[in-house]
């Protein structure tokens, strides 16, 4: 074959390519997507502890401490403030020493601490902060000194009750069974609109909304259905069955709304698996916080699928109740109604 | 005559332009009107809004006595539409597509196979819609918008591309609509079958009616009578000679040639529909 040849049928399908708007769109919006995931995500390795203190110590023994490698320290009033950091995720954990301490220490009085970590902070983690206790006792008293150390886990203490890898994945495949059943719905309207039986069905008495309802209901039953079916065989519904089912039917709602969406930015089947795709990879992103603790930070929290994922993980594999999880599923519910009024109104719009 | 269909100033713009400016007609109940024009004339907007599927940016559209801007659900009842091209649920047998639209205008008792046979689809009614020739798709598509009997029946270029059998079977099926009752708007650019079939004819151009009336009205009002005679000249090639009917010299002119040429046929010809759409606007209809 003539090279010239070749080059001329590379250069048509690439110039057709590119006058593709889906391919584009998809093209840019990955590269976005990719990118932006990538550089959110830390750039380097943070060996350094953030660590909290809640104490009347001279500033020359915190600039002592800080002095050593891996170790930041942040004072706070008070230790309500010092648990809401550790809560908030913004320190690993922290330490809350008495009013006395350094007298008690210095007259060799036996003195007692207290350490505060979260449920989600690593065991390594945890034993690096009694450490740094003992140090400080050693640094005042310039000699090793035994303190008592009263632990407070805020948040589920998982320590002891190990979770089977297996269940940790739940979360992820009840994620992927919902939004699979997103692409299905999605696939089946862009065909509407793309075969034009849509018109067919709205010269009926069929109005938009009712074809939305029963649209959603497809997709929401079909979700709900599998994933349902899915919970009950892998033993999921055995915990806290109403709540998981609510937020089964939460999450299948939520990919009823991004159905919708993604019919209206695809044109054909192909488009609707590319744009579907693209929405599962950001959306399993969470459950891969479930899988590997302490990988995912705050900004997860961003992704809808995050108070799906962790809804289903706390309360099917701790136990975790409707006192505990009521801010997610109405987060859940917040995001659902977005997305499904989103979705239509790019739906109509698109239909005309 | 009870108007079935009143249109007044209907206006509908994509963006700046105007793809259907101010048109106002009215038709009558089991009256046929081919609605007739070129690509892009304006005629499926016409027809969207007419349906319900277009809201109106100007004028309003009253079919049945009622707006269809604000009663577009208790409207899409009493009408049926068969558009342009074949939107099939390609993945159903023909019965389960009719089935489908019978349950969606609630049509109790609806005997599927009877309208199979009318549209002459008898014994295909359980193949899949997907594996209809053209033909088949748009008798079925014909089929399906006459599913509740309606009162307006939109048919959209209903025989475009189709073999003779196929566009004469849903010829007769529009006349039977007609003898039913039921009124007829017909879009088409197949000028033999809108003078056939229609009772009146709309032309629509650039978003325009520029002539509403009945075909041989048209005729009389823009076309010419002429009388066409091949005759073969001195080196045996056949030749046409256009003779204008309805002139003082026209007789004169015939037997000049019958007296001075061999003629070989002869035969009178009148303007057609699309020859007076050229006249009023000059441009033809594909």
């Amino acid at each position: 074959m003539n090279p010239g040849i070749i080059g001329a049928l590379i250069q048509k399908d690439l110039a057709l390519a590119m006058r593709n708007r889906f391919f584009a769109v998809v093209l840019v919006l990955g590269l976005v997507a990719y990118t932006a995931i990538y550089l959110f995500m830390p750039s380097q390795v943070d060996e350094d502890i953030d660590f909290g203190l809640v104490a009347q110590l001279p500033p020359a023994i915190i600039e002592q401490l800080e002095a050593g490698e891996g170790l930041r320290v942040h004072v706070f009033d008070s230790v309500d403030e010092l648990e809401t950091a550790v809560r908030g995720g913004e320190i690993m954990g922290g330490l809350s020493l008495p009013d006395d301490f350094i007298a008690d220490i210095t007259s060799g009085v036996p003195v007692s601490a207290s350490l505060y970590y979260s449920s989600a902070t690593p065991e390594e983690y945890r034993s690096a902060l009694s450490l740094m206790l003992s140090e400080i006792a050693y640094t005042i008293a310039g000699k090793p000194l035994s303190v008592e150390v009263n632990t407070t886990v805020l948040g589920r203490d998982t320590t002891g009750s190990p979770i089977a890898p297996r269940d940790t994945l739940l979360p992820l495949f009840a994620v992927f069974i919902i939004l699979t059943e997103m692409m299905s719905l999605a696939s089946l309207l862009s065909e509407e609109i793309e075969t034009r039986t849509i018109r067919a069905l709205m010269v009926t008495p069929m109005n938009i909304r009712g074809l939305f309802l029963a649209k959603g209901i497809t997709g929401t039953g079909m979700a709900f259905f599998q994933a349902v079916v899915f919970m009950a065989v892998v033993g999921g519904l055995g915990t806290q069955t109403g709540l998981v089912l609510l937020t089964l039917l939460l999450g299948a709602v939520m990919a009823a709304g991004i159905g919708f969406l993604v019919a209206a930015a695809g044109r054909d089947l192909m488009s609707v698996m590319a744009w579907g795709v693209l929405f599962m990879l950001v959306f399993s992103v969470p459950a891969f916080g479930v899988i590997f603790p302490g990988s995912i930070s705050g900004w997860a929290r961003a992704i809808p699928s995050f108070y799906l994922v962790d809804t289903l993980n706390q309360a099917v594999n701790y136990g975790s109740s409707w006192g505990d999880l009521w801010p997610n599923l109405v987060w859940l519910a917040g995001f659902n109604a977005a997305f499904i009024i989103l979705g239509m109104w790019i739906v109509r719009r698109k239909l005309g | 005559m009870e108007h079935a269909i009143i249109a007044e100033e209907l206006f509908y713009s994509y963006g700046k332009q105007k793809a259907v400016d101010g048109i106002s007609f009215q038709i009558g109940q089991g009256e046929i009107l081919g609605f007739l024009g070129p690509n892009g004339a304006g005629k499926s907007t016409t027809v969207n809004m007419l349906t319900g599927l277009l809201k109106p940016q100007g004028g309003r559209a009253v079919l049945l006595g009622r707006d269809i801007s604000r009663d577009v659900d208790s409207i899409q009842k009493y009408i049926g539409v068969c558009f342009e091209g074949a939107n099939l649920y390609e993945q159903m047998t023909g019965e389960e597509n009719l089935k489908l639209f019978a349950r969606l205008f609630d049509v109790k008792n609806f005997d599927v196979k009877a309208l199979i046979a009318r549209v002459g689809l008898e014994g295909r009614g359980k193949d899949k819609a997907g594996n209809y020739s053209k033909g088949m798709k748009q008798r079925l598509m014909v089929a399906r918008s006459l599913i509740n009997r309606p009162e307006i029946l939109f048919l959209d270029e209903p025989t475009d591309g189709l073999d003779p059998a196929s566009a004469e079977s849903i010829r007769r099926v529009i006349g039977e609509e007609r003898e039913r009752g039921a009124t007829v708007f017909l879009t088409t650019h197949d000028m033999m079958e809108a003078d056939k079939l229609s009772d009146r004819v709309a032309f629509i151009n650039q978003g325009k009616i520029v002539a509403l009336d009945t075909p041989h009205s048209l005729k009389q009002q823009y076309g010419k009578r002429a009388l066409n005679i091949e005759v073969l000249d001195g080196e045996g090639k056949l030749q046409t000679r256009e003779i204008a009917l309805d002139t003082p010299d026209t007789p004169s002119q015939v037997r000049e040639i019958m007296a001075g040429e061999k003629v070989v046929t002869m035969h009178s010809e009148e303007a057609t529909l699309e020859d007076i759409f050229i006249k009023i606007t000059g441009r033809g209809l594909s």
